[in-house]
């Protein structure tokens, strides 16, 4: 509709210049106020139909995706509508977007990013970590496949045994089970940097006196209330698949201290939960400031 | 004279009505671009042009182009499906939240592991700190063809809130 009233203004003018010329104007500023005026409308014309056509395009993309809103409508899972207007290109482009999709999804979930190298001689996995629903670091693998399966580059840390790993896990056969040994190795040791880290943030009361580069080694200082008695804790994570210790021990100048019901307690949570959580909980309890 | 004061104005009212709906469109398309799965680049923004008669391109050059992408992520997907062991279905995702540094969605997929059927909701928000990104995922939904639900209760506990009480943590069934 705009259109045609568009058309029907511009030659309506064309129409109304071509008298003014034939007549002769004496003002000489008018018609290239009308030609600069003309030249805006087409401009803005054509900047108009350009975002029409884009926002079609996405419509008629919309269409051939499934959506989280047209599958709670409906009830259920949905075919993608085949329209037999849309054109190849539509569907190419839809099947594009799924697909990329499967692969975000993909890793999203936790799998081994996997890329092709060398012509397909080599791969390199991305192995990620996460710790608590956060995404930590990502560590990289490349392996060669011929002549013989071998890692070959890497940026994971050397206190992670990889060689020693790669032997029990007989590369040769398949690379899921070293792959799974290894991301356990690395997802244990991120979740308990990232506990030091909470524990660093949510409890300054606590002092930090010791802990390793593998963070397998934890010693903390708590202050206990009223005599401010100090007392030092030492988890030991001796099973580096796990973020929860292995052994959790007590040293206090008042030796009844560690023997105490409530002590003996505290000692079991800090071996059932996360370092931070645990001593959220025993602050709330009064046992340390 | 009194011609060319007329076209002047006419000219004008029409600019004015051609800038409003652009600015209308404009908004429009703001909404369309905060949704993630409409960022395209390479071939796909080429595709998008395309249609938009944007290019000089010739349709089976578009297309072909295209299609060689598409069985590239064919055949990656077929890889990353072999070396993770599990088979993704389907995947829909819903932009829910786009501020610039935080992007807020929503993700449904749907697929197969061994011999267990799954399907698995949860929402994922990613903020910019400079240049790493921090994601986080919670409400974590999952709907398994199973009777073993117990053995995942302590995973999904920790993608969803637990209250601490009396220094006991209680995992929510």
């Amino acid at each position: 509709m705009e259109g045609v009233s568009t058309r029907g203004v511009l030659s309506h003018l064309s129409l109304l210049e071509d008298q003014a010329s034939s007549r002769g104007s004496r003002v000489l500023q008018q018609p290239s106020r009308v030609k600069e005026l003309r030249a805006k409308v087409e401009a803005l014309t054509s900047q108009r139909d350009q975002l029409k056509a884009e926002i079609q395009t996405h419509k008629n993309l919309q269409k051939l995706r499934p959506s989280v809103d047209k599958r709670r409508a409906a009830g259920g899972e949905e075919d993608m509508d085949v329209d037999s207007e849309s054109s190849e290109l539509l569907r190419l482009m839809a099947r594009h977007s799924e697909l990329s999709d499967l692969l975000h999804a993909h890793h999203l979930i936790g799998g081994y990013d996997v890329i092709k190298t060398r012509q397909g001689k080599g791969m390199c996995f991305s192995l990620a970590t996460a710790y608590e629903g956060v995404y930590l670091d990502t560590y990289n693998l490349e392996i060669d496949l011929r002549p013989k399966v071998r890692i070959t580059r890497h940026n994971i840390p050397p206190f992670i045994p990889l060689n020693n790993l790669a032997e029990q896990s007989d590369l040769q056969i398949g690379l899921r089970a070293f792959l799974d040994t290894v991301s356990q190795h690395l997802n244990a040791f991120a979740g308990r940097k990232q506990q030091l880290k909470l524990v660093k943030e949510q409890h300054k009361s606590v002092e930090v006196m010791e802990s390793n580069l593998l963070c397998s080694i934890l010693v903390l200082m708590f202050t206990v209330p009223k005599e401010k008695t100090p007392l030092l804790c030492t988890l030991e994570y001796t099973n580096h698949t796990r973020c929860l210790p292995t052994r959790v021990h007590l040293d206090s100048e008042d030796k009844r201290l560690p023997d105490a019901p409530q002590w003996k307690k505290n000692c079991s949570l800090l071996m059932e939960v996360p370092v931070h959580r645990a001593l959220a909980a025993i602050r709330k309890s009064r046992d340390i400031v | 004279m009194s011609e060319n004061t007329e076209e002047v104005k006419l000219l004008e009212a029409q600019i004015l009505h051609l800038q409003a709906e652009i600015k209308a469109l404009q908004q429009q398309q703001q909404v369309n671009c905060k949704d993630i799965t409409f960022q395209f680049t390479g071939q796909m923004q080429d595709a998008l042009a395309f249609l938009c008669g944007q290019t000089q391109d010739l349709e089976e050059m578009v297309v072909s182009r295209l299609k060689e992408e598409v069985e590239e992520l064919e055949e990656d997907l077929k890889l990353q499906t072999r070396i993770d062991g599990i088979s993704l279905n389907s995947c829909i995702r819903k932009t829910l939240q786009n501020r610039g540094r935080e992007v807020v969605q929503l993700l449904c997929l749907s697929g197969r592991c061994s011999e267990l059927v799954f399907q698995v909701e949860f929402q994922l928000s990613e903020v910019k700190d400079g240049s790493r990104t921090e994601r986080k995922i919670s409400d974590l939904n999952l709907v398994l063809d199973s009777n073993d639900l117990q053995s995942l209760s302590s995973f999904l506990s920790r993608y969803r809130p637990a209250p601490i009480n009396n220094g006991k943590i209680i995992e929510r069934k």
